[in-house]
């Protein structure tokens, strides 16, 4: 059953990421999910490995569940936060979208705990809020610096017209 | 259980550094001919293609190999990554440079993934990487074919959306 339900919402999420209206361009939303991919999977590597935080599952079909949660889940979901956070006007809209995107990952946790993907040992919930607003942040600061970079090249293009 | 295979700063070790500071001074001292953005893009992708095969198959439940002293995962193991970025870039350099085209991406991916073969083989022989449960060097070959496919499919699109702007 669990991996049915992450693949339908892998799906799912990636009809959403792909149909969004966007801020970023391509180059600048596959490099932010990049990133993003390679901070989810050192998170979950030192947390179970390292640290031993959290214990990931040993059964080959439910690890699949944590490769598309860890790959494209929570990183889509952040590239789709980024996008509309960045687009919105407005406080109460862009506390709307951080809200749901932050339920969205919170949920997809309580998911592979019920589905015994990740078990936790010295870790909660809670703890777990914490990492997927540090994923958000990091994602916001990570398209403003693209965005910046981006803008800084668009102007050398233009000066060397 | 963390097994470990050696305790000193050798060989592998020095083979990481040694790497990123050749491969860092190349992508430095060349011509340009991306965009800083497309660049990092390329180079990003090296170490994302990397980082995702040694920390899916090289982990349990399928563990198939380790990378650097011990099963446990060190700061050696992230600059090990960082290491395959410059390959990613390069790769994709030269495919411009050269301006690859129709039947001819066949060699040059078949001789990317030869040069691929021959790192691992150095790695494998310095002690960057420790095969289990019978992996063999060859199953390397068709990740590395898809991972150099799908940069080169990645080259295309952001050509094409950055043609289209």
């Amino acid at each position: 059953m669990a991996l049915p339900i992450s693949i339908i919402l892998a799906v799912f999420i990636s009809y959403v990421a792909f149909f969004i209206k966007k801020r970023m361009s391509f180059l600048l939303n596959s490099i932010l999910f990049m990133l993003m991919v390679v901070a989810t999977r050192n998170y979950i590597t030192i947390m179970s490995l390292q640290l031993k935080n959290i214990e990931t599952t040993k059964d080959q079909f439910l690890f699949l569940f944590l490769l598309i949660h860890r790959e494209i889940i929570i990183p889509l979901l952040v590239l789709i936060f980024c996008n509309l956070y960045l687009l919105s006007k407005g406080w109460r809209k862009k506390l709307g979208v951080s809200i749901l995107i932050l339920g969205t990952l919170q949920a997809m946790d309580v998911l592979s705990i019920y589905f015994k993907v990740e078990k936790f040992l010295k870790w909660n919930i809670l703890s777990d809020l914490i990492i997927n607003i540090g994923y958000m942040v990091i994602g916001l600061g990570l398209s403003k610096l693209l965005l910046f970079l981006s803008k800084r090249e668009g102007k050398k293009h233009e000066r060397s017209l | 259980m963390n097994v470990v295979y050696e305790k000193s700063f050798d060989a592998n070790e020095w083979m990481v550094i040694i790497s990123l500071i050749i491969c860092g001074l190349a992508i430095w001292l060349m011509p340009k001919i991306f965009t800083l953005l497309e660049g990092c893009a390329h180079f990003i992708y090296g170490f994302f293609i990397g980082m995702f095969y040694d920390h899916t198959i090289s982990v349990k439940p399928w563990d198939y190999y380790d990378v650097n002293d011990s099963s446990a995962y060190q700061f050696m193991d992230f600059l090990s990554y960082i290491m395959y970025g410059p390959y990613g870039y390069f790769f994709i350099y030269f495919y411009k440079k050269i301006n690859v085209k129709g039947f001819w991406h066949i060699p040059y991916v078949i001789i990317w993934s030869t040069f691929s073969l021959l790192m691992e083989w150095m790695g494998h022989k310095l002690g960057l990487f420790h095969y289990e449960k019978g992996y063999k060097m060859h199953w390397s070959i068709p990740i590395y074919l898809l991972a150099q496919t799908i940069q080169i499919i990645y080259y295309h699109i952001i050509k094409s959306t950055s043609a289209s702007v």
